[in-house]
């Protein structure tokens, strides 16, 4: 018996936003975060035999959408001149470190850093952080750190040359990423209750 | 000795890839006498540990929405393939 399949004329109610959200958070595009969502409902159309049933109707359409960003990544990297992707990411050393790679501010201790993942809030900071790296170079990070590919997988996938570059542009952007939620999170909590 | 950019970098690699025994070794005199790097890799580790957990968080975004202008031209070449 086929696994059976809600009817495809209310997959736009039911997983429209879900998938818009998934895609416009890693590409930041509204009109393309569109296009891709009506690829994948039409790709899913197509290949409705081939759903096995073995996972959610949601976790499968989420399958294929997953690939078609990682297609538009892969050629958006390959456009962006390598020389550029560094230098949009390296003034973050420059402004931790001196000429003798000593930080140039403490690097304090968070405080109960557990305690922030129960707030709503902190996740829209987490959120609104990765918003702020450069676009292309934040799918990375995405692809690394929320869908948890190994650097690998993610250099085979996007056709990278080299896992040594990928490993310096994902320790920059952790950096980024570390000052940002200490600023915007760590940092204000100090001053204000944040404990809701 | 290594200074405090290149343990960082070592930090952010070590969740990527195993460090070799030099490297680790270095890291790890580094960290002994830097309270600073020290916190800095707790604080990406916490990053790395807890970031898969934003993945629900967007899906449920409430204010997020896919235009119902998209909705029902989508839904109108879903029937028509069909």
């Amino acid at each position: 018996m086929t696994p059976s399949l809600s009817d495809p004329a209310q997959w736009p109610d039911l997983y429209g936003d879900v998938l818009y959200r998934h895609a416009f958070f890693r590409l930041r595009d509204e009109m393309l975060a569109e296009e891709l969502v009506q690829e994948t409902f039409l790709a899913a159309l197509k290949s409705r035999q081939r759903f096995a049933g073995k996972s959610s109707e949601k976790t499968w359409l989420i399958g294929i959408l997953k690939h078609k960003i990682v297609d538009h990544i892969r050629k958006a990297v390959r456009e962006q001149p390598q020389k550029e992707v560094f230098q949009e990411l390296d003034e973050i050393e420059l402004d931790s470190f001196d000429g003798k790679g000593h930080w140039k501010f403490d690097v304090g201790r968070w405080s109960d850093p557990d305690n922030a993942l129960e707030q709503h809030q902190f996740w829209s900071v987490l959120e609104a952080c990765i918003a702020r790296l450069p676009p292309r170079m934040a799918s990375l990070f995405i692809l690394r750190e929320i869908d948890g590919l190994d650097s690998a997988s993610i250099c085979k996938e996007l056709e990278l040359s080299s896992t040594n570059n990928l490993w310096t542009l994902l320790s920059r952007m952790r950096m980024r990423l570390r000052q940002c939620l200490e600023l915007q999170w760590f940092e204000r909590g100090k001053h204000q209750e944040n404990k809701t | 000795m290594i200074n405090c950019k290149q343990a960082t970098a070592m930090a952010s690699q070590q969740l990527d890839r195993e460090l070799s025994l030099r490297q680790r070794l270095s890291l790890k005199l580094h960290l002994l006498i830097c309270r600073y790097c020290r916190n800095y890799r707790r604080q990406l580790r916490f990053l790395h540990r807890i970031a898969p957990r934003l993945q629900t968080f967007i899906e449920e975004h409430s204010d997020i929405h896919l235009p119902p202008q998209r909705k029902e031209s989508i839904r109108k070449s879903l029937e028509e393939q069909e």
